[in-house]
């Protein structure tokens, strides 16, 4: 924001709420990355980081959420300032969401670890990176406060469903295939389905942005 | 750069001004002001600086801005109690009010006070009655008949809703009423003598919560009957209770607009910088 | 808990307040004790000028009672009478006697009834000429006015008797008046017997008899071979009382006051709020304030020089002096007789003024007319109207001043409200203004009034005398504005100058110094009821105006 306020608390709980908002998403982005990296690599253990801090993630959704309305209820904020503390309430909202989304697939990947491994795993690696890179740019929209940016992702959330849309396609055919890998191939799906959502969140937050 | 607010939403280019803004408006205008300044020690130096800005009929025009912007001395232009000051005056511009020039040599500048009331930041009843205190004006004007006065004071205190508090004690002295009573008391004084415009120049700021919110209140119930401009440094309360707003620094306009438009999107940095607290 | 034993052995251990020994403290101490000291020291003054003042003049009061207030100053005589003659003298004289005299032995009191003889007659209508006098005798028997209607010139007069007049005289008068005036016929002349109360007494031993002057003179007339050879002494102003100086002084401070307020106030209004401020003022505001130092001995020659001698009065009576004078218009009414002969104006007219003045110098008239109006700077003479305005001059730096504080002192909010709700300058200043400065303005002009109303030396040029037997408002022979203008004119006693005049004017004796320490008294318990006066004012309007 532009210029400092003469109340220097007032900065203090803007820098602060913002952080947060970063924080949080960095979390959901680190934790997704070991996530997806647990399950092409089976490594199970890291799997239990990311569920050992999955409370944390929702806590600070919570945390974020109380700040944002303190910060209205003290400092009464007007114009640019009302906009981005609700920006960043709504911002966390969804990175909520993709943290959950996030948690299910750590949840999913022992039991996907604990089958024997399918080739079409890898085609969770192509999606997994456009999700990541959208979450990447949503973040940096956000902390640019960049309504531009929402162009830009729409595109890479078409290309996320194009991808998961394929991906869908060969699992339920290898289901047809070979009907013996079944409860893989119906986890794989799940974790795509989730890939695609986190996409979807990404655009949704860049388009919090245009007022 | 003229600005065209046809009281929805305002169209405006977020240019910082380097010549003056204009401030027109649509519809009926109560005061209008053209390219004013103004100077507390004959035009030495320019206390305000080519105000150009219309005020619309019933409605509430609050002035914002920091201390020493010019807010107050534009509002006692349009009474010319200005002119109490040996060496204050018009340095360019005009004033007019429904339409004559306020400054013109015809102008009474008694009849201009009696049609445009003022009250003050500082609650000042006379110490006298409370009856006398709303009688004062009409009185002044020549009013003698018991019974006239009797209904004047009444619709007066109605209208500064604290008839119900005060009727049955019009003989006690001003003195007795709480601070907000009291300036709903110069308020009724005020409109006891039927301005068509009033003046309110920080009408709250020595008041408590409650008793800024019952003339807030009363504020928005007299904006029927009268044209209001307000000077007030809570941007809140401007925000709560006026229709347009008008912010000045350093004796300039520097944007004019709706309330909903200037609080939430101001179209200029200063006034983003003041309103969110960022200076002044 | 464990705190309290320790705080109990060891008070320093948990007080975090205790009070710190400085040297600050110690200065507080005596800086106290110097305002204190410097309160009783002004008290213990004051303290000691009362008491003595009460002291030496409520003995005075007790002895005279309240014929101290009630009768004008009159001189003492005390008759060293021996014992055993018998002496008559009428029953209030007897009374004055006895109240004069506690510790005097009177002897074989008797209530006497003596005749006298009287006759009353009847004056007839018609046109008389006598002496002046013999005119004034004849008015106070009868109880009429006569009209004067020519002047002679060994001081006689024709007066007109309209309607027969009834009157009664002391038959030794009536028989002298018959003689003196022939020209005047009394009809009807009846013998009146009327008894007049007396009292007898003796003394018991030899004693001296306090008196005042008219009393003397009444037992003197009474008894006179009783008291041929009898020894007296004559105190002046020891008798009587302080009721001439009082009225003189309560009519200088009433002139003074309404015209010191209304000058001062107007002034300090238009200093204040209608004049531009800036060094022009200021020198003005210097000048005023310079007034207040002039010496009062100033004052009086001024006031004299001002107001006695030169300032201007709009009369057709012109006193025989040189001053500036502006013909106005022509007076059609000649003054009449009786106002020539008591004023002493001759009547010349159409002459030129400085002929008519000429004429009446030569002919020792006081004054003349000569059929115009003029407006005349020759003075008002000594009279109550000049030393009024010479105290009220006086008193006008005080006032200003006072007014000015005042008027500033009223906060700026009450003018803004009153001239934003459509008044005009002065009606703001006289309703929303003025009313709130007037508790300041009285409070302060009343003790500044007082001081003036101890003042000997403007008065002593303007408008005192010594002695004066008739109150202001007694003696005067004409009416309506014509009453008013000649009360004005009167001179008056002043107690302070009477303080002065028994003080240090007259020869000293145990009989004059009663009377200084009584007339003090009063003096002081006037000023003190004027600053009670100003004190309740004050509280009262302060009460009224709800500051």
């Amino acid at each position: 924001m532009p210029g400092k306020h003469i109340l220097a608390s007032f900065d203090e709980a803007l820098t602060g709420l913002k952080e947060d908002v970063l924080e949080l998403g960095v979390l959901c982005r680190s934790n997704l990355s070991i996530s997806i990296n647990a399950l092409l690599k089976r490594e199970l253990d890291q799997v239990a980081q990311v569920l050992s801090v999955q409370d944390d993630m929702i806590s600070l959704a919570t945390r974020i959420d109380e700040d944002a309305m303190n910060l209205i209820v003290r400092f009464q904020p007007v114009a640019s300032d009302l906009r981005f503390v609700l920006h960043s309430m709504k911002v966390a909202a969804n990175l909520d969401r993709i943290a959950s989304h996030v948690v299910k697939i750590a949840k999913r990947t022992p039991k996907i670890l604990a089958i024997a491994e399918v080739v079409e795993v890898n085609l969770l690696e192509p999606l997994y990176l456009r999700a990541d890179q959208a979450l990447g740019q949503s973040i940096v929209a956000y902390s640019d406060n960049n309504p531009e940016a929402v162009s830009e992702l729409s595109e890479e959330d078409n290309e996320i469903d194009k991808l998961y849309k394929k991906a869908r396609k060969t699992y339920t055919s290898a289901i047809e295939d070979s009907p013996e890998h079944y409860k893989e191939l119906i986890h794989l799906m799940f974790v795509a389905r989730s890939l695609e959502r986190i996409g979807d969140h990404a655009v949704h937050i860049a388009e919090i942005l245009v007022d | 750069m003229v600005i065209e607010m046809n009281q929805e939403t305002a169209t405006l280019g977020k240019e910082t001004p380097d010549e003056p803004v204009i401030g027109r408006i649509k519809g009926k205008t109560m005061i209008e002001c053209n390219d004013v300044s103004f100077s507390y020690d004959n035009g030495k130096t320019n206390t305000l600086d080519h105000i150009s800005l219309d005020i619309p009929e019933k409605q509430v025009t609050a002035f914002i801005g920091p201390s020493g912007c010019g807010k107050s001395t534009f509002l006692r232009c349009f009474n010319r109690m200005n002119d109490l000051i040996d060496s204050a005056r018009i340095t360019s511009g005009s004033i007019n009010i429904m339409g004559q020039d306020i400054h013109a040599p015809e102008v009474d500048v008694i009849e201009l006070r009696k049609q445009v009331g003022m009250v003050f930041q500082k609650y000042n009843p006379f110490p006298k009655s409370i009856y006398e205190n709303v009688s004062y004006g009409p009185r002044i004007q020549g009013v003698r008949d018991k019974k006239e006065l009797d209904a004047i004071v009444e619709r007066s205190l109605k209208g500064a809703a604290l008839w119900d508090e005060v009727k049955d004690r019009l003989n006690s002295s001003a003195f007795g009423l709480s601070g907000g009573q009291q300036q709903r008391l110069c308020i009724a004084r005020a409109i006891a003598v039927q301005p068509h415009v009033i003046l309110m120049d920080e009408p709250c700021s020595a008041l408590d919560p409650i008793a800024t919110a019952k003339v807030e209140e009363l504020i928005m119930e007299l904006r029927e009957k009268y044209t209001i401009v307000i000077v007030t440094h809570s941007m809140q309360q401007a925000s709560r209770i006026s229709d347009n707003t008008a912010f000045f620094y350093l004796g300039k306009l520097i944007e004019y607009d709706t309330t909903k438009t200037l609080f939430s999107t101001p179209s200029q940095k200063q006034t983003e910088d003041y309103i969110s607290g960022r200076f002044g | 808990m464990t705190e309290e034993p320790d705080t109990a052995r060891n008070p320093d251990a948990s007080n975090p307040f205790l009070a710190h020994k400085s040297s600050l403290r110690k200065v507080e101490f005596f800086q106290r004790l110097v305002l204190w000291s410097s309160t009783w020291f002004v008290l213990l003054i004051a303290g000691i000028i009362f008491g003595t003042i009460a002291v030496r003049g409520v003995p005075v009061l007790m002895k005279y009672g309240s014929s101290f207030l009630t009768e004008s100053p009159e001189t003492l005589f005390v008759l060293k009478v021996g014992a055993g003659k018998t002496l008559q003298v009428p029953t209030e004289d007897f009374s004055r006697l006895e109240r004069s005299n506690p510790q005097t032995n009177f002897k074989d009191v008797q209530e006497l009834g003596v005749e006298r003889a009287r006759t009353s007659f009847v004056v007839p209508e018609g046109n008389y000429r006598l002496k002046v006098g013999l005119v004034r005798d004849l008015e106070v028997v009868t109880g009429a006015k006569f009209k004067f209607l020519e002047k002679h010139e060994n001081g006689e007069v024709t007066i007109e008797v309209k309607k027969k007049q009834a009157g009664v005289m002391d038959t030794p008068e009536f028989t002298s008046f018959q003689a003196e005036a022939p020209g005047v016929t009394l009809q009807n002349p009846k013998p009146v017997t009327v008894i007049d109360s007396r009292m007898s007494f003796a003394l018991g031993e030899k004693a001296a008899l306090e008196m005042p002057s008219s009393t003397a003179f009444t037992i003197k007339k009474l008894n006179p071979e009783a008291l041929k050879d009898v020894h007296e002494e004559t105190h002046s102003y020891s008798a009587g009382g302080v009721l001439g100086p009082l009225v003189g002084t309560a009519l200088l401070v009433i002139i003074c006051m309404v015209v010191a307020l209304f000058v001062g106030v107007a002034a300090s209004v238009y200093l204040c709020e209608y004049a531009k401020q800036g060094s022009f003022l200021n020198i003005v505001r210097l000048a005023i304030l310079n007034l207040a130092g002039v010496p009062s001995i100033v004052f009086g020659l001024f006031g004299l020089m001002l107001f006695v001698f030169l300032a201007p009065k709009v009369t057709n009576v012109v006193a025989v002096r040189d001053a500036i004078r502006v013909p106005l218009w022509p007076s059609f009414s000649e003054p009449s007789v009786r106002q020539q002969i008591e004023r002493d104006i001759l009547v010349v007219k159409g002459e030129p003024v400085k002929e008519a003045i000429r004429l009446a110098n030569s002919s020792r008239s006081k004054a003349v007319w000569n059929g115009r109006w003029y407006l005349s700077f020759e003075g008002w003479g000594t009279c109550m109207l000049a030393g009024g305005f010479t105290l009220a001059v006086m008193v006008l730096p005080v006032i200003i001043t006072a007014c000015e504080e005042s008027l500033r002192a009223v906060p700026k909010g009450y003018r803004e409200a009153s001239l934003a709700l459509g008044a005009t300058k002065w009606e703001s200043i006289r309703t929303a203004v003025l009313p709130y400065a007037m508790p300041g303005i009285l409070t302060a002009s009343v003790l500044g009034i007082t001081r003036v109303a101890g003042e000997t030396a403007p008065i002593m040029f303007t408008a005192a005398l010594a002695e004066r037997s008739l109150l202001p408002w007694e003696g005067i022979n004409r009416s309506g504005l014509g009453w008013l203008f000649d009360f004005l004119s009167q001179s008056v006693q002043a107690l302070p100058y009477h303080i002065y005049t028994v003080a240090a004017r007259i020869p000293q004796s145990e009989y004059t110094r009663p009377m200084q320490d009584g007339a003090v008294l009063v003096f002081m318990l006037f000023v003190m009821s004027f600053a009670g006066l100003s004190v309740w004012l004050r509280v009262r309007m302060r009460k009224k105006l709800k500051w």
